[in-house]
């Protein structure tokens, strides 16, 4: 997209002007774009961008499958019908495909034709569906894959006989150490990880609407360790602004012994000027093509409560400074 | 032996699930009587789950002038009757745990009854229903036993004070009782008061725990 290679862009379900590093950049990115066509079920920050957004459905409004992270596949059940002129992800696909004159590519009536075609494309992978059938999911609370034939259990622990490799056994490899692309230096003395906090979902979009999950976390802040406090001369409570070399934000400091003095963590469920993505560095790894969420190069500059942002003298636990003077 | 709660700060993730559910429950008009607190969030990370302990003798029903705070059979203290509750606050302030609030919207005592609708009838109080943890359990004594290297305390000492309580918290396996000796506390501040400034609660705690941190709803 930034090298104008991909022109148009259809997005389901995906905030990418919160949970992508570097959204400076990604804005500029979804600005060059011809044509950007947003699926999703609540506007998010990074569908303002779109020029089209077609209304989808959330998780209780459609039925599927869902595989956690131990291979345990399990079934959804529809618990009502998506609002007004919402439709699931799925129809809005066909439907696209077929006005185009591709209909005849996404023959499915239901999420249930869809599966099956999922079952034979993954039929002898790794990740083997093929045996797995609704009716079993139900039964037997989720069906672990790989699962060959309609008689086959499932496999709930991998790897029990023999690894995949052929002698049978797993095999550990020596890495080199690579260090990020940023290290912290002078004028970026510290290391910027970003992560998530237990109230809040991935980007943001749900949960930020959910009043009692608000109210456990606002905002996002930044955990900063005593000895870096002290060197820097910042307060617990007080707001400071973390800088990286591609972006600022402001946000009020935590001051706690459970991070590395080395080390600034800050979650990443927000957006526009309360997100840590204007810092992170997209670089990628080489293997698995993750970006640098964890770890990006910042410093920490002290600021006067006259500079803060009007937000910050109205909320809950602002230090006492900023209130006096707000 | 009857089904009680047992509580686990050592499994405490701080999630909140159980103030979260604690609302839904019918006998709570939609607010939460269980609270999570960060210990000392400057120096840790650790949280824990405070729910009514359901003492064997309630202070709260003692000191309750107009006997609003009634025991069932079984041994689960309630929130105030509400016909009978004389805004008073004398449990509010008696209650060695800091448990029961004063709501000043309906003027009237609130406090955890471990969701007695619910467990009378076999269900789970809402708080042991949804903890992913373990941190707050809720079963028979010796069903619990086994299953941890914790052990279930019902004891606590305050001071002269010893309370019995029909909910347990579980501790090192050498632990007889809980120990808050009242005294030691008070001549401890004392000694720390001229030496060093005691340490400041973390913004984050006012935050998240605004309503736990006073005892009026």
């Amino acid at each position: 997209m930034r090298e104008g290679e991909i022109r148009g862009l259809l997005s389901i379900c995906n905030n990418v002007m919160v949970s992508l590093p570097d959204i400076n950049d990604i804005r500029r990115s979804l600005e060059g774009l011809e044509f950007y066509v947003c699926i999703d079920f609540f506007m998010s920050e990074g569908s303002r961008y779109a020029d089209v957004v077609l209304p989808g459905s959330a998780w209780s409004e459609d039925e599927g499958v869902t595989c956690n992270s131990e291979g345990r596949v399990v079934k959804i059940n529809k618990a009502n019908n998506p609002p007004g002129e919402a439709r699931a992800d799925w129809w809005i696909v066909q439907e696209i495909a077929r006005r185009m004159d591709r209909g005849k590519y996404f023959g499915f009536n239901s999420p249930r034709q869809i599966f099956e075609e999922l079952r034979v494309a993954s039929r002898g992978g790794n990740a083997d569906y093929y045996g797995i059938t609704w009716e079993k999911i139900e039964m037997n609370n989720g069906i672990f894959w790989p699962c060959p034939t309609e008689d086959h259990p499932g496999t709930p622990r991998l790897f029990e006989d023999r690894f995949y490799h052929p002698d049978g056994k797993a095999k550990f490899h020596a890495i080199e150490y690579n260090p990020p692309k940023e290290v912290p230096d002078e004028e970026y003395p510290l290391i910027l990880t970003s992560g998530r906090v237990v109230y809040q979902y991935l980007s943001g979009n749900q949960t930020r609407r959910i009043g009692f999950l608000v109210e456990q976390c606002p905002e996002p802040y930044v955990e900063v360790h005593p000895e870096t406090a002290v060197k820097l001369k910042i307060n617990d409570g007080e707001r400071v602004r973390v800088v990286s070399r591609r972006g600022e934000g402001v946000f009020p400091m935590l001051v706690v012994r459970t991070i590395r003095p080395d080390t600034i963590f800050i979650p990443y469920h927000w957006g526009e000027q309360l997100a840590v993505n204007q810092l992170t560095n997209p670089a990628l790894d080489p293997t698995s093509k993750i970006p640098e969420f964890k770890a990006c190069s910042a410093r920490i500059e002290k600021i006067h409560s006259r500079q803060l942002p009007i937000l910050g003298r109205q909320r809950k636990g602002a230090s006492a400074s900023e209130v006096q003077r707000g | 032996m009857e089904e009680t709660m047992f509580i686990d700060p050592q499994r405490c993730i701080g999630c909140r699930a159980c103030v979260a559910a604690c609302r839904e429950c019918a006998t709570h008009k939609g607010y939460s009587m269980i609270f999570v607190d960060y210990i000392d969030r400057a120096e840790t990370t650790a949280t824990m789950p405070t729910v009514c302990m359901h003492c064997k003798e309630p202070t709260c029903a003692l000191v309750c002038p107009a006997d609003a705070i009634k025991v069932s059979d079984d041994g689960v203290v309630m929130s105030a009757l509400k016909p009978r509750c004389l805004d008073c606050r004398n449990c509010v302030n008696a209650c060695p745990f800091g448990v029961p609030k004063y709501n000043t919207e309906i003027h009237l005592q609130m406090k955890c009854d471990m969701c007695y609708d619910r467990s009378s009838e076999g269900l789970k109080p809402m708080c042991a229903s949804v903890c992913p943890t373990g941190a707050i359990s809720f079963g028979k004594y010796e069903q619990i036993v086994p299953l941890r290297r914790t052990k279930p305390v019902n004891v606590h000492v305050f001071g002269n004070q010893k309370v019995e309580t029909k909910v347990y918290l579980m501790l090192p396996a050498d632990a007889e009782e809980v120990k808050v000796d009242g005294c030691g506390v008070f001549e401890g501040m004392l000694t720390r008061a001229e030496t060093e400034t005691p340490t400041a609660e973390s913004w984050i705690d006012t935050q998240v725990e605004h309503s736990d941190k006073s005892n009026e709803f």
